[in-house]
């Protein structure tokens, strides 16, 4: 009895992960648009990494820039080999280029899996060698990354099928694993807003906008207020109102408007595009034309 | 009814997912490692805005003995940071913080101020708001440096870590404005700012629109050498 229970629980999870129609397209987009932006960021900063990321930084030694983090026992040691093996004028620059081309490759799908795991593993040693320059761009590109390895982008519109008539056939919705870790985040974030009196009474999001750059610390107490409430709101019912279809397009149009409104008060750009993109790919309407059929498919 | 509905469509993708030995394992294990990641990214997402709250709120430390377990600990760091799931998402939560930037001063020998500047040398817009980002970092590195202070009986090893935090704070001002100072001309010393926005009162903010009040959380300056 117990046995044909647990049988039936996992039927029922492996049915909740069934194919869809919308897969092979949910692939092309994720792998092409974090690539593009992983890319975009980094050319995006190009002129300054001499600040913080070359074989001799202008700002301070690279080390400060790492030696308070968690990746710092990860690091030094790399660190200490190539400085011992006279690598590091080669490596600095070189590794910024290699993360490029690793980019484009994912981009195009050519060798998309090793290609996404080496830009994983050099995303990962070039944004924690300036760890304390970090924001929450750079783990939603690491975990973005990890989605790259993980789903099996190269099977959707890549060189790789072109190439190498490699199977196509996907068997696991895995656009709900995206889907579920934005609602879990979402939720979360909800929470720990609610408890703040500040997201209440509108001081949070002054503090959050108000800068010596913009006028935005001008912005009246009632907007504030009200901005601050469908913020708290909006996380917090994220889950749900964008499980539910009749609310699932509104949903998004509220969850994107609020991370464009992120990007032109705070100049997180990179930031709001990396969620704007998790959240078409989790949950916005991704149909391209294709001929590419997937195994058990079936409409959402 | 609606129940009934969905136990024949699972019955019917059962029925349609005839696949060979192998796929049916793979399929397994996969499902499986995605309902470990989905877990661990529950639980860090959880604990996280626990344990934000009872240090923010309640100024103390959370400590559940078997929630402990699962915790980021070195045996699951490495696919905690190669999984991007050691993170508080960078979103804002519990007591958001106002912006904060380092200005440094450049000063005669009579101390005159020849030049100032608090982008550093960085020209591009996502620099200057990860320059940003470290000024906050520093900003909450001396807060918690401050607070240590304040323990009393100490051993040694606990004076050692706030002497090195003392340092690191002292350090990253001196090596701030260093290099731009040696490049300004009669510039024989520089004063390196933490600047922070002053939070205004909702309740007396109303209609008033004037500009943000500043303030120095700390200061050093330092002789060219």
């Amino acid at each position: 009895m117990q046995f044909k229970n647990i049988l039936s629980l996992y039927s029922r999870i492996l049915f909740f992960f069934r194919v869809v129609s919308e897969l092979p397209a949910f692939l092309f987009f994720f792998r092409v648009m974090v690539g593009i932006v992983a890319l975009l960021e980094l050319t995006s900063m190009s002129t300054d990494l001499d600040l913080f990321f070359s074989e001799n930084p202008k700002l301070f030694p690279q080390q400060l820039f790492y030696i308070q983090s968690p990746y710092f026992k990860y690091l030094q040691p790399i660190y200490n080999y190539l400085g011992e093996a006279g690598l590091t004028d080669f490596i600095n620059p070189g590794i910024l280029i290699m993360y490029g081309v690793t980019l484009l490759f994912v981009i195009l799908g050519l060798f998309t899996r090793p290609m996404a795991i080496l830009s994983l593993i050099l995303q990962l040693f070039i944004y924690k060698s300036f760890a304390k320059l970090n924001y929450g761009f750079d783990n939603f590109m690491t975990m973005s990354l990890f989605y790259c390895v993980l789903f099996p982008i190269g099977k959707s519109y890549s060189l790789d099928t072109v190439l190498f008539k490699i199977n196509e056939k996907i068997d696991f919705n895995y656009r709900r694993i995206l889907q579920i870790h934005l609602m879990i985040a979402y939720f979360f974030s909800g929470i720990a807003k609610a408890t703040d009196l500040g997201w209440w009474n509108g001081k949070s999001i002054w503090k959050a906008i108000a800068s010596v750059d913009n006028e935005f610390y001008s912005t009246p107490s009632i907007i504030l207020v009200l901005l601050g409430i469908s913020t708290v709101l909006l996380e917090f019912l994220y889950p749900f109102l964008v499980w539910f279809k009749p609310t699932r397009k509104y949903t998004l149009f509220a969850i994107v408007s609020m991370h464009i409104g992120i990007a032109i008060t705070m100049d997180l750009f990179a930031f709001s595009a990396i969620m704007i993109i998790w959240n078409l790919s989790a949950f916005g309407e991704i149909n391209l034309n294709t001929k590419t059929k997937t195994k058990n498919e079936v409409a959402l | 009814m609606e129940n009934a509905f969905n136990e024949e469509k699972i019955a019917l993708f059962l029925k349609d997912n005839k696949n060979s030995l192998w796929m049916k394992i793979k399929k397994s294990l996969v499902l499986l490692f995605v309902l470990f990641h989905l877990s661990l990214i529950f639980f860090q997402a959880f604990w996280s805005t626990l344990d934000v709250y009872w240090t923010v709120r309640l100024d103390k430390t959370l400590s559940i003995p078997i929630l402990d377990l699962f915790k980021q600990n070195e045996n699951i760091e490495p696919y905690y940071i190669f999984s991007g799931t050691n993170t508080g998402y960078g979103f804002y939560g519990i007591q958001t913080a106002t912006e904060k930037y380092l200005r440094t001063t450049y000063l005669n020998s009579a101390g005159n101020v020849l030049a100032s500047n608090r982008h550093h040398g960085f020209q591009t817009l996502n620099g200057r708001t990860r320059f940003k980002s470290y000024a906050s970092f520093l900003g909450n590195y001396i807060s918690d440096t401050e607070k240590l202070k304040e323990k009393t009986n100490v051993d040694e090893s606990f004076k050692k870590v706030l002497e090195f935090r003392q340092n690191y704070i002292k350090k990253s001002f001196k090596w701030i404005g260093m290099n731009n100072a040696k490049k300004i001309k009669n510039c024989e010393s520089y004063k390196v700012e933490l600047i922070s926005i002053v939070p205004v009162d909702m309740m007396e903010k109303g209609a008033n629109n004037e500009k943000p009040k500043l303030y120095a959380i700390q200061e050093y300056t330092f002789p060219i050498q």
